[in-house]
């Protein structure tokens, strides 16, 4: 937590003045559109580009080096390549991020069960987040996935890798709210708290981004409706209060659901976007995003020889950082808030504020097993 | 900045958000843009008009915003120095580059779609 938190002045710094260049802490691969599920909120599995070679990615990590500290390997469904593991393995030897999320369909159970076994060992230093996707009960869960038999198979993968008890891995389950099921997430919610047990449990406003190619999907609820699902997850939060660094990772989870539903009330940019700074987006042809709701190239890895700085510096990256400066688009895309609150020192001051006067109070008796430890 | 909350009724006719220095550079801190169609199968161009003459030769970059402010479309435009109307080329939509495998009828109805979504634009200098 520390090393972020000593980065976000220099980010803080650079968004204001234009002048800095640091290299992001937080970046997400996404290596592979190619997917096993149909999700009725994303067509990302439509879509095919010449993904990067696990060769490729060795050489954009040498690049990279030991700079990051949130790396997440995302797709698509990032388990359909077998060599997904090796690709995170690299990662950590040559960049030792601190914090490797990977979400999951839950769908490929020996790749998913051998692999995070293997992750688990090789990356000892790291906390490695697995995120399971939820998002209904049972059938209904199929039917938004489009995939029949999803739910149970996910539902006994998740038990497998909860039974491992990974020392260094969290077993959580993600939850994208949509227009489908905004009105059943309480009911998935405690769904997931009594059948599941997760280690966490976060919910992602579905959104119109460019990479999922859901834009004039209408899927995203709307601001009341959404606002319904924040007051649950925030009396959640509130009823079961973690102690320690599960406590602020709390505190940060309720600021960003607050903040969530406050970008889609007012349709602005509430929280300065530190997206093109702080962290960032590889596609899987080696494009470089600010992030993944613009997905507007600041440039290709290969083209730039792999030089990861050579695109990070480039005019186009600077434009682009100009135009997400101005507040010329918003969105309440998870990822990027998190380092966002980071380097905001009114947000920051906020989540402090909360973990603080909640660490301070009287732990109740008899506290239900909190969920949401985890920042994801 | 605050964007529109509900969709412009003319969609041929997209509001221009000029921000900051931009808008001391352009003259004025809005303005419109006309969406101008291209034969079947080619992505519309845009054309503007200036608050006041370009005090120099202008390089912009257009982009054209879905309601929640993901940009869906962009492109770039000059200005001669003293000129107050400026026409693009045909615009280029965001993030098609994974639809390459798709014959031209299936990507253009992706297109079509988000360009469906067009609610106001925004300029960089």
């Amino acid at each position: 937590m520390l090393r972020p938190l000593a980065k976000a002045a220099v980010y803080h710094a650079s968004r204001q003045t234009g002048a800095l260049r640091p290299r992001p802490l937080n970046l997400t691969f996404s290596v592979t559109y190619r997917c096993n599920s149909k999700c009725k909120t994303c067509n990302v599995w439509k879509k095919r580009v010449d993904d990067f070679t696990l060769d490729e990615y060795k050489r954009l990590f040498d690049n990279i080096g030991h700079t990051l500290y949130w790396a997440t390997f995302s797709g698509g469904e990032p388990f359909i390549r077998p060599d997904l593991i090796d690709i995170v393995c690299e990662c950590y030897d040559r960049c030792r991020p601190g914090i490797i999320t990977i979400p999951t369909n839950g769908m490929l159970r020996s790749r998913i069960l051998d692999g995070v076994a293997r992750l688990s060992r090789h990356a000892k230093n790291a906390k490695i987040i697995i995120n399971f996707s939820l998002d209904g009960i049972g059938e209904r869960h199929d039917e938004i996935r489009g995939v029949p038999g999803n739910y149970a198979r996910m539902r006994e993968v998740f038990r497998e890798l909860k039974a491992a008890q990974h020392p260094n891995v969290t077993v959580g389950v993600h939850t994208v709210v949509s227009q489908l099921n905004v009105h059943d997430v309480p009911t998935v919610r405690r769904h997931v708290r009594k059948e599941f047990g997760p280690d966490s449990f976060i919910t992602e406003l579905a959104e119109e981004r460019l990479e999922l190619d859901t834009i004039g999907l209408d899927i995203t609820p709307s601001p009341h409706d959404y606002g319904v699902v924040v007051d649950d997850l925030v009396n959640d939060i509130d009823r079961s209060p973690a102690s320690g660094i599960a406590g602020l990772t709390q505190a940060f989870r309720r600021e960003y659901y607050q903040l969530a539903h406050r970008t889609l009330r007012e349709q602005r940019q509430v929280l300065p976007c530190y997206a093109g700074l702080a962290s960032a987006q590889i596609a899987p042809n080696g494009d470089v995003w600010t992030c993944c709701t613009r997905a507007e190239s600041m440039g290709n890895l290969r083209e730039a020889g792999f030089d990861f700085m050579k695109v990070w510096t480039s005019g186009r990256a600077g434009e682009l950082r100009a135009s997400i400066r101005r507040g010329d688009c918003f969105c309440p895309l998870a990822n990027a808030a998190y380092s966002s609150m980071l380097c905001d020192p009114p947000s920051l001051a906020r989540v402090g504020w909360r973990w603080l006067t909640r660490a301070l109070r009287p732990a109740p008796r008899l506290a239900p097993k909190p969920l949401g430890e985890v920042v994801s | 900045m605050s964007a529109p909350t509900e969709r412009p009724r003319n969609l041929d006719r997209l509001p221009l958000r000029i921000e900051g220095p931009h808008a001391r550079i352009l003259g004025a801190a809005a303005g419109e843009v006309t969406v101008l169609p291209r034969g079947a199968g080619a992505c519309p161009a845009l054309r503007g008009e200036l608050a006041r003459s370009a005090p120099e030769h202008l390089s912009l970059v257009l982009r054209v915003h879905a309601p929640n402010g993901v940009p869906l479309a962009a492109i770039a435009a000059d200005v001669a120095a003293g000129a107050r109307t400026f026409e693009t080329e045909a615009v280029r939509m965001l993030a098609m580059e994974g639809y390459s495998h798709l014959a031209e009828t299936e990507r253009r109805a992706v297109e079509d779609r988000v360009w469906s979504r067009r609610a106001y634009a925004t300029v960089g200098v």
